[in-house]
């Protein structure tokens, strides 16, 4: 009887896991949701964290047009990849556009981990963990810690610097 | 005569000028010729925060410090979240050796100000741990001014790609 009972609660807690897993995935695989972001977070946070994941489900379908939408001109760029700062949307977009085109910076898949965003007043950091493979046929697995940081402008929340590491 | 005495005056509101912007004791290395009175503002507290560190002396780096501070480093896989757990790793490097900063140098350092809050990057020339050794890093620091003090709130150090 009581094996049968601890089974049940294995059957119980292993559909749970299923079913906490199911509404958790997304149909695609490289998207985020906002099923992701924590329920303490205030509604500043909540806002600030909706464009990170609507411009990083652009930056995961390769999206140049949508992804650059939500950059700042005067954005400021620094990532593993160069071993200097990248200073305006021109540069930014000019090197995104030419490694895209060679696959060598194609996104296969993208997931995002453990964000934390922290508001004050026009300004918001939000960091985060992120995996990833890219480049052509399928592409290699990189793991990146990654610091966006925000400005509102005209009520809306761009990108203003980007800080990626290994 | 009268040219003589514009130059002096022109020559003492320089001196008078510069001396106004630079606290006793401090002196920075990097030409802020460029930079906004705020920029300048925010970029002498990152001078005062990096010297601090150059120096060691935990208890003024702090000083500088925001109590929420994240921080991403090169020798954590992991984010460091408040000032209690940074300070306690930074104590423990630098009672052991390996967090011991002979030499910090900040070059390059792009400011931009919005409102109370601040946005810094920086390329840094370092030499750290016991033995020392030599780091080539990028730098992110975000700060934000509450009761009219700038405090760091976020920190995003880098190692140049080799």
């Amino acid at each position: 009887m009581f094996n049968q009972v601890s089974k049940l609660w294995q059957a119980i807690a292993v559909f749970s896991a299923v079913l906490s897993y199911s509404a958790l995935a997304l149909p695609e695989e490289s998207a985020m949701s906002d099923l992701e972001t924590p329920s303490h977070w205030s509604a500043e946070q909540r806002s600030v964290w909706a464009v990170v994941v609507e411009w990083n489900n652009a930056f995961a379908r390769n999206d140049g047009d949508a992804f650059f939408a939500y950059v700042h001109d005067d954005i400021t760029l620094i990532t593993p990849a160069h071993p200097y700062r990248v200073e305006g949307i021109r540069d930014d977009r000019a090197a995104y556009d030419f490694e895209l085109a060679s696959g060598e910076s194609r996104v296969n898949f993208f997931q995002v981990m453990q964000p934390l965003v922290r508001v004050y007043g026009e300004m918001a950091v939000v960091t985060y963990f992120s995996r990833g493979y890219y480049g052509p046929d399928g592409g290699v697995i990189g793991y990146f810690k990654e610091t966006d940081v925000l400005v509102k402008e005209d009520d809306q929340w761009k990108v203003i610097h980007i800080h990626l590491s290994n | 005569m009268n040219s003589y005495k514009s130059i002096w005056v022109t020559v003492g509101s320089m001196i008078f000028g510069l001396s106004s912007l630079v606290t006793p004791g401090t002196t920075f290395s990097t030409d802020m010729g460029h930079m906004t009175r705020e920029q300048i503002e925010v970029w002498r507290v990152v001078e005062e925060f990096n010297e601090a560190f150059e120096s060691n002396d935990l208890d003024r780096f702090f000083s500088f410090v925001g109590n929420e501070i994240t921080v991403l480093t090169p020798g954590h896989p992991f984010r460091v979240e408040g000032i209690e757990d940074d300070r306690e790793e930074i104590e423990k490097g630098i009672s052991e050796g390996y967090g011991i900063a002979s030499l910090w140098q900040a070059m390059q350092p792009h400011v931009r100000v919005r409102g109370d809050t601040a946005l810094v990057s920086f390329f840094s020339r370092a030499y750290l741990g016991t033995p020392p050794k030599f780091y080539y890093l990028r730098v992110t620091n975000v700060l934000a001014r509450t009761d009219g003090d700038w405090k760091v709130m976020h920190i995003h150090v880098s190692e140049v790609p080799k």
